[in-house]
């Protein structure tokens, strides 16, 4: 599906009536949504406690699989519905010191600030800009006609299963720019500096779910060990999944450095729309989703509490029927299985597109 | 192993969850909502009608969670209230109208604010929907307007309008302490009886307590009240050590008319502060504020037409920052005093620790930052 463009006048309008939507939803913030975060991080902190001591106390298989859902459902909701949205400023009209952008560190060996940098700004502000927006591929996949190709990516498939295992140890150690240092841009005294957070946040995480709450099982330390490992990995596989199709299904649009140079709010507005997508489900999969099940509103939107984005998901809709923008949204699977697409498919060398000529 | 070493030892990360202070405050509020995680939690158990436009409400402070216990405060001075409405967490601070006390339970006198479409006013709220079974959050008491200098044996307490709270303390302080050999003037003034916070109180205190001379003067019969007429209100004027408290114009005025008296001895004032409508510029017109880093207490001149972040910027300091249009959060700070306008959605931020963006906020007063 070829990029829709708008003429200037279009764009400036485009651009104020997601404006106005904003506003609209940001006026209406109140006791609702305060009470949504407050809960879910009630039911996070509840869900743990109940899966450490299931594994803690347990002895048979049985209470062993229910101890590591509950974990990986704390951690799921923990990083995905209160940590994301909180670590984005979408509480901080709260003024609660608890839940701010600021303040708040999550249950994952990425350390907040780190994700703030690479997340909120690297990634929120040059969405699906190759070159500028390091998530599109993590510097390891190549997902698309304009990426150069390497030897390295017919092998994609992969890396790509081991980001998706390894998920929290690749978004901890983005911000650290391995990349440059391999490149010899980086000093190894700078590189000891950009990793510090990174070592002290990872480190702890290891010792309380690898060190600290297996030692405190005595003889059930094996069962422990183990359940929080696979606990781990099924909130890195899920979250892993989910944010995969956020932005490389096949809709999705990628951007060079020069068709963004200069752009207005609307044309913003435009590329976050058509650089990401939608997943269609019950509510509770949103919920469990972290509500990036709603990917475009959530990247017109970064800083609204993000189960705002369902009810905005009707009007943004609307939106671009009216200024004959697609609307990438589809059930899960179909999305996925676009994005695998993607995966073995420029795992090929394939000649670059040139990308397309603004109209206006 | 010394007792500083074991609360490093305790407060240690590598002990998360089981230090992690969100949780353990978080499960203390569970268990009962006086359990502040900031703050000092504090039950409404009275509420007194004062005026139609004015309400007492009494307070009982937290007792039981360790730490987090009402410290106890001197006659006058004040604490910084939180409240949640609407999911916001948003604080004023309030003079305390209740003299020392032992128990943990004191009083705060709140008077309706003029109303100010769209802006969330705290003591409006609290007039209007605070009851009794409230759940609040007080800072420690704060502020050097109390009783603990007093030399002098006369004492004017000298108050207009709602400033009368923190007076009002010191006066009830007074007449609570036991042989206290003082002589005391109570000069109040405010625009008529039905507006005369503490009327029937002060007026009983007065009939049975000799020391006391209440004199109460009615702006709105009586015509605006000249300071310069102080010395005809109250003999000996000059011999007196004098608190003081009422708004910015007024309490100016009469610090210097008591000065002209011939006042030597100490003038304790309490200002309310808040900035009013002729601070505030008109968009368009671009004029100057004064604008104060609250950790090296560095100042400078900043235009009201440029975002705070460009400002600082040009003066030379490197605040962190993101996106520059107000999407990532990265320059968000916390403004201690004065007022900004959002330039994205045009919303003016006027209340004292309220979080602000500095790449889309642009002064509307003299600021103060926690940077």
């Amino acid at each position: 599906m070829a990029k829709t463009h708008l003429t200037t006048e279009q764009l400036d309008a485009f651009g104020t009536e997601l404006d106005q939507l904003r506003n609209e939803v940001a006026a209406d913030l109140g006791a609702r949504d305060a009470n949504h975060v407050r809960k879910m991080l009630q039911r996070s902190r509840v869900s743990a406690a109940a899966g450490r001591a299931l594994l803690m106390f347990g002895f048979d298989p049985i209470t062993w699989v229910l101890g590591v859902v509950a974990l990986a459902k704390a951690k799921i909701l923990e990083n995905m519905e209160v940590g994301h949205n909180v670590l984005h400023g979408q509480y901080d009209w709260m003024n609660d010191p608890q839940l701010n952008s600021k303040t708040y560190e999550w249950d994952i060996v990425c350390h907040s600030e780190n994700w703030k940098q690479t997340h909120n700004i690297e990634h929120h502000s040059h969405t699906n800009v190759l070159g500028l927006d390091d998530d599109y591929g993590y510097g390891l996949l190549r997902l698309a006609p304009e990426q150069r190709w390497h030897t390295i990516h017919l092998f994609q498939p992969i890396s790509c299963f081991l980001l998706m295992v390894y998920f929290q140890w690749g978004v901890a150690i983005q911000d650290i720019k391995l990349g440059r240092f391999f490149k010899g841009r980086m000093t190894i005294a700078e590189l000891r500096e950009r990793a510090r957070p990174f070592l002290q946040k990872s480190s702890r995480q290891i010792f309380k779910d690898y060190v600290l709450f297996p030692v405190l099982g005595f003889f059930n330390w094996p069962r422990i060990l183990l359940g929080n490992v696979a606990a781990n990995i099924i909130r890195n596989i899920w979250t892993n999944v989910i944010i995969f199709c956020g932005h490389f299904t096949e809709h999705a649009q990628v951007y060079t450095k020069a068709e963004v140079a200069g752009e207005s709010r609307g044309a913003w507005y435009l590329r976050q729309m058509q650089g990401s997508s939608n997943l269609l489900g019950s509510r509770y999969f949103y919920l469990m989703t972290g509500h990036l099940s709603h990917q475009i509103e959530h990247h017109l939107f970064p800083d609204i509490p993000a189960p705002r984005y369902i009810e905005l998901a009707p009007k943004v809709k609307a939106i671009c029927e009216k200024y004959g923008v697609h609307y990438n949204a589809a059930g899960f699977f179909s999305q996925y299985l676009s994005v695998m697409k993607r995966v073995f498919v420029f795992a090929w060398p394939s000649k670059a597109v040139a990308p397309v000529v603004l109209q206006s | 192993m010394s007792t500083a070493k074991l609360t490093n030892l305790f407060q240690s990360s590598w002990l998360r969850p089981f230090n992690d202070p969100a949780l353990i405050q978080g499960t203390a509020r569970a268990l009962n909502p006086l359990h502040k995680a900031t703050g000092i939690g504090a039950r409404v158990v009275e509420v007194i009608t004062e005026t139609t436009e004015c309400k007492t409400f009494v307070l009982q402070t937290n007792r039981r969670w360790p730490g987090k216990r009402w410290p106890g405060h001197l006659a006058g001075q004040h604490t910084l209230l939180t409240v949640t409405i609407n999911g916001r967490q948003l604080s004023r601070t309030f003079s305390i109208s209740s003299p020392s006390s032992t128990n943990g339970r004191i009083a705060i006198t709140v008077k309706r604010a003029r109303s100010n479409a769209k802006r969330i006013s705290v003591s409006n709220w609290m007039f209007e929907h605070l009851a009794v079974g409230a759940v609040v959050q007080l800072s420690a008491p704060a502020g050097d307007f109390s009783l603990k200098n007093q030399t002098e044996a006369k004492l004017l307490l000298l108050s207009a309008g709602s400033g009368i709270t923190p007076v009002m303390a010191i006066l009830r302080e007074l007449v609570e302490s036991p042989g206290a050999d003082v002589a005391v003037t109570f000069v109040h003034i405010c625009r008529s009886e039905s507006d005369f916070i503490f009327a029937s109180e002060l007026r009983a205190v007065a009939a049975r307590w000799p020391a006391l001379r209440l004199v109460v003067y009615f702006s709105g019969t009586q015509g605006r009240f000249v300071p310069a007429r102080l010395a005809e209100l109250v003999p000996e004027l000059s011999q007196h050590e004098v608190y003081l408290c009422g708004p910015n114009a007024f309490a100016n005025a009469a610090y210097g008319a008591l000065r002209d008296a011939g006042v030597a001895h100490a003038i304790h004032q309490e200002s309310f502060g808040g900035f009013t409508a002729a601070t505030d510029t008109a968009d368009g017109t671009s004029s100057e504020h004064v604008l104060t880093l609250e950790n090296n207490k560095q100042s400078f001149t900043i235009s009201t037409q440029t975002n705070l972040l460009d400002a600082l910027e040009t003066a030379g300091l490197n605040p962190a920052f993101g996106c520059r249009i107000g999407i990532c959060k990265t320059c968000q700070c916390v403004k201690r005093s004065g007022v900004v306008k959002n330039l994205r959605t045009g919303e003016i931020s006027d209340a004292p620790n309220e979080l602000i963006q500095l790449c889309i906020s642009a002064p509307r007063s003299p600021l103060e930052l926690a940077i």
